[in-house]
């Protein structure tokens, strides 16, 4: 990581193992290094059990790693400490305070928050706008549909104007237009430089928001990079060409529209073989592109990996 | 100090507005109209005796039944937030564990003072009412009662922090056994017929813990509390060792306290 570059969170060389009945120990998550860039959108993604929520709550001094350093804006993460007011979290399967209505809920979270009071309803209100909630200001958050209790507790996340915002699995319960509005905020937050770290399962939303990735698995960090040149990055080809009208395709090749047709290549050595074999074809050559990579197929193959 | 208020408000709030609450205080107006049907008697009668006791049993229910309820918040108070998670956004804000608990704390004294001013209230009411007269001991053995459900309360709160909430509430109550030695107190002394008394009776208790001669066994127990809560990291072994050291003290106390008897027959 270059010097010049904020971090504003770190993991270095963290593990945490739990005591599983007796003695039996588990080892969530095992030398995970990770750092967060100001502004940054970062999705960490992994299977169920990958280490993910143990890694933030090692971050966030939810747990004490058993071994390694968390780090938040560059000083050590104690529970309570005064750089808390620079974070936003919002848990996974939150309930929230259900026998408060929303507006009392988020000023409750204000003033935990250390929000002053002179600007504690401008903030509520604030929130409740970013999060679409002024409608259901006065609702108890029991009466509220679970994609309504989610946005409150992103609304509480981002009270405060945190510069760090850690979202577990933050658009797991709504809708494909409350999926929207947060893809959104998350943007319009990123552009005023505050940095998300967001964990997910749901690939399409990491896809459209994120600017960088981290793969987790089995506690470890197996892959990580900038989300562009990650699908961007394949080494197979698509070759796509014309062949004359007397010769037939070559195995492995298919139709893709009218005379046009593609055959991947896996290496470049493999490009070599197919553009030559197509040369001796008389094939005429249309395009040699690379492949773009769906998210989804660049975690399966990073987390089947041997 | 506004993070603590707002962690004491939001637990009021909690309670007041639970069902469960509701159902409570539903129970306790069933409860206090049974009691107080002896002052039908006491009318008649015009016994000071009578109502003086009449008067003792809603306070004894009371510290009974509060002592329990005071320990039963306490571990509320802590389950409530790790069940719905809310545990976990409260420690993300720049809000010290000890705000947490002295905010918790602060709640359950909140819920337990607004029951001992309607306990004083109906107390002073029924006084009134039978006697036109009131004994200032009343006002002392009400304000002790809400002072000795600060320990169950406080314990019930740092140990749940560590400990299952059942085996939280259970070594809360251990580590005030000791004051159920007052039971054979409020049966054998009362002048009302005993059917009258059990279920008060047996509800009684932590407000006669202060009484002599055990006092020393009291303190001990509450010492050991208090120096369990104190204990900081190691909470647990405190309280583990205290809920020995109560345990001891409350055998020690029964058998004293059946030797006194034997003697006396």
């Amino acid at each position: 990581m270059s010097g010049d570059v904020e971090l504003v969170a770190e993991l270095a060389n963290v593990s945490k193992v739990f005591l599983d009945g007796w003695r039996r120990e588990v080892r969530a998550v095992a030398g995970l290094t990770l750092c967060l860039r100001r502004g940054e959108i970062y999705g960490l993604l992994g299977p169920n059990g990958a280490g993910k929520s143990t890694a933030l709550h090692c971050l966030l001094g939810l747990l004490r790693p058993s071994q390694g350093t968390a780090k938040l804006f560059g000083q050590s993460v104690e529970v309570g400490a005064p750089l808390f007011q620079r974070v936003g979290y919002m848990p996974e399967d939150w309930t929230a305070y259900d026998f408060l209505t929303v507006a009392e809920m988020l000023e409750v979270f204000a003033d935990l928050h250390g929000v002053d009071r002179t600007r504690r309803r401008a903030q509520v209100r604030q929130a409740l706008d970013r999060s679409g909630l002024t409608e259901h200001a006065n609702r108890r958050l029991r009466r509220l549909s679970k994609g309504m209790r989610q946005r409150a507790s992103l609304a509480q996340a981002i009270l405060g104007e945190p510069d760090l915002l850690i979202l577990d699995e933050p658009t797991k319960e709504l809708d494909p237009l409350g999926r929207r509005d947060v893809r959104v905020l998350l943007g319009q937050l990123a552009q005023n430089g505050v940095t998300v770290l967001l964990s997910s399962h749901l690939l399409s939303e990491i896809e459209t928001v994120c600017h960088r990735i981290g793969v987790m698995h089995r506690g470890s960090l197996v892959a990580e990079g900038e989300l562009d040149s990650i699908l961007a990055g394949s080494a197979s080809r698509i070759l796509r060409f014309a062949l004359p009208p007397e010769c037939s395709p070559p195995v492995g090749a298919t139709v893709e529209s009218g005379d046009v047709w593609r055959w991947r290549a896996a290496t470049k050595d493999e490009v070599h073989r197919h553009l030559s074999h197509l040369a001796l074809l008389g094939a005429e050559i249309v395009s040699v592109q690379p492949e773009s990579v769906r998210l989804e197929d660049y975690f399966i193959e990073v987390i089947t990996r041997p | 100090m506004i993070a603590l208020l707002a962690i004491a408000a939001t637990h009021l709030r909690r309670t007041t507005r639970s069902r469960v609450f509701s159902a409570c205080l539903l129970l306790a107006a069933v409860l206090a109209a049974v009691v107080l049907e002896p002052v039908i008697a006491i009318r008649t009668r015009g016994s000071t005796a009578v109502a003086a006791a009449v008067a003792w049993q809603i306070i004894s229910i009371f510290s009974g039944g509060g002592f329990v309820l005071a320990v039963v918040l306490g571990v509320w108070s802590i389950q409530s937030e790790t069940r719905d998670k809310t545990w976990q956004a409260l420690l993300c804000k720049p809000v010290r564990p000890w705000q947490i608990v002295c905010g918790k704390f602060l709640g359950v004294m909140a819920v337990m003072g607004g029951l001992t001013f309607i306990v004083w209230a109906c107390v002073h009411v029924l006084m009134a009412v039978s006697l036109g007269r009131y004994f200032p001991r009343l006002d002392l053995a009400l304000a002790s009662g809400l002072l000795g459900f600060t320990i169950p309360a406080a314990l019930a709160i740092c140990l749940s922090l560590r400990v299952h909430p059942i085996a939280s509430a259970l070594i809360a109550l251990l580590l005030r056994f000791d004051a159920l030695d007052s039971l054979f107190d409020a049966i054998t002394s009362s002048q009302l017929p005993p059917s009258v008394l059990f279920v008060p009776a047996a509800l009684a208790g932590a407000i006669r813990a202060i009484a002599p001669p055990y006092e020393i066994f009291n303190l001990s127990a509450t010492l050991g509390s208090a120096a369990a809560i104190l204990w900081g990291r190691h909470l647990w072994i405190g309280s583990y060792a205290s809920a020995v050291v109560a345990l001891l003290l409350a055998s020690a106390t029964f058998v004293l306290k059946h030797r006194e008897l034997a003697k006396a027959n």
